[in-house]
């Protein structure tokens, strides 16, 4: 009897599922559609390599769908970026070994079978030379630069994503700033016509 | 007030190329078609005939699943079978024709999330032919209320190594055991979320029990044992919670939820 009002109890919530699996479904869409440009990015720019990206990209929308009745509508984009910080983190971890020329297929190379000529080639390539003075932050630096940097977020924004105070994010990005332009002058590629920060 | 950019303070820099050049990084097409199939959906987002097809194939499909899961759970029920293991094997009989075809739906996105679990902690990846072969859990395993609930990770082996053929008829290779939807189960959690929420642990605490026997591999058992710690505490069973505390971390050393107590 017992077994049988517990299968009753749960048909509604069979029927119910439906509706939930539904929703989230198209809400995950169209999480996806707007953020995973972001997702991947800040996951290449902080150091997962490229046959890695598409593999860790997924493992942080699986992470979103099944927290997703967590997140305040609206903070969508801060919990991915909080949570790509995490997954690049611990595959740094896991992959320390591996170095960024390690890749089977460096962007320099991808580009170069694309029909549109120069000037993808030099894009390609000074993305490839961001990610190799990226990769000489540590690690903190590095998050606060590419989030404030690249990615556009606000020091306030970076100091919710992080849990960090707003002056340890500013303080970090003020290293993060001088470290980039020493990395750059040390390869030789220090221009005048910026001022040292 | 946030300082100005490079790209604006210095927009012809070596420094602002860069920088603009890492704005321009564009994600491939296949992470698009990883993390849909990995969620499930999104077909239409790509235009693919492949994954449409394989999203239409799971609405479709689900119906028809569960409406047969619960036709074979009732079966058991009227049946008065009370072992755990006859009820699986009731229910697989009587779905295993379309459980194989659903079986078939899910395992890309099973293997593809299995793949990048192997990707990103080095662990071994589960696959779902792995979670085919095993129907009855190893009760050896840390559980998060003691019961013999199987998890992910957990090591399983065949049925035929636990219930006799003499007794029981068993087919070399079982459908998976029939369990309930991702949606349902985060709808499940969902509830306990929110009891959790409106300060009723103990009513957490027994909707975790329901959870622990109607999912018996929980695909989101990470979360029930985050809960379960939670109610633990707030009814001030510490030492339990302490306990569940310590399993957790073991369970899920790289887990990203925060620390619940």
């Amino acid at each position: 009897m017992g077994a049988a009002s517990k299968l009753i109890d749960t048909l509604p919530r069979y029927v119910a599922s439906g509706k939930v699996e539904q929703t989230c479904s198209r809400q995950l869409d169209a999480l996806v559609r707007a953020h995973l440009p972001h997702v991947y990015r800040l996951l290449r720019q902080m150091g997962v390599l490229e046959q890695d990206a598409d593999d860790a990209t997924q493992q942080v929308f699986l992470i979103l769908s099944r927290r997703l009745t967590d997140v305040a509508p609206g903070r969508e984009r801060a919990f991915l970026s909080a949570t790509a910080v995490r997954i690049a983190s611990r595959w740094r971890r896991t992959h320390r070994r591996r170095r960024e020329d390690d890749e089977a297929e460096p962007v320099s190379q991808r580009a170069g079978t694309d029909p549109s000529p120069e000037s993808r080639l030099e894009h390609a390539q000074a993305q490839r030379l961001l990610l190799e003075v990226l990769s000489t932050l540590p690690d903190k630096l590095r998050e606060v630069f590419v989030l404030f940097e690249i990615e556009g977020l606000t020091l306030r924004e970076i100091a919710e994503t992080l849990e960090q105070s707003q002056g340890t994010v500013a303080s970090r990005l003020r290293l993060g700033r001088e470290r980039f332009h020493r990395t750059i002058q040390e390869f030789g590629l220090a221009d005048t016509s910026r001022r040292t920060p | 007030m946030n300082p100005r950019r490079v790209v604006e303070e210095a927009p012809h820099s070596i420094e602002a190329q860069l920088l603009r050049a890492g704005r321009a990084i564009q994600p491939p097409l296949s992470a698009y078609q990883k993390t849909f199939a990995g969620l499930g959906g999104g077909a239409a987002a790509l235009g693919g005939a492949k994954l449409a097809s394989a999203v239409t194939a799971k609405s479709a499909f689900g119906n028809l699943l569960l409406g047969t899961a619960i036709k074979g759970i009732a079966i058991g029920v009227v049946t008065g079978a009370t072992l755990l293991g006859l009820v699986q094997v009731t229910t697989g009989r009587v779905t295993s024709s379309r459980q194989s075809d659903a079986a078939t739906r899910v395992t890309t996105a099973s293997e593809t999330r299995a793949k990048t679990v192997h990707a990103v902690t080095g662990s071994k990846p589960v696959t779902q032919s792995d979670e085919s072969q095993v129907l009855a859990p190893q009760p050896a395993v840390e559980q998060v209320d003691g019961t013999t609930q199987p998890t992910r990770s957990a090591k399983y082996v065949p049925v035929s190594n636990v219930v006799s053929s003499d007794v029981l008829p068993v087919t070399p290779r079982l459908p998976a055991q029939p369990q309930g939807s991702l949606g349902e189960e985060v709808a499940a959690l969902d509830q306990i979320r929110q009891a959790l929420d409106s300060g009723q642990a103990q009513r957490a605490l027994d909707l975790l029990g329901r959870h622990s026997q109607q999912f018996l591999a929980p695909r989101l058992a990470e979360e029930a044992h985050f809960f379960r710690i939670k109610a633990l505490e707030r009814l001030g069973r510490h030492a339990e919670a302490e306990e569940a505390n310590a399993r957790f971390r073991r369970n899920y050393p790289d887990s990203v939820l925060p620390e619940p107590r």
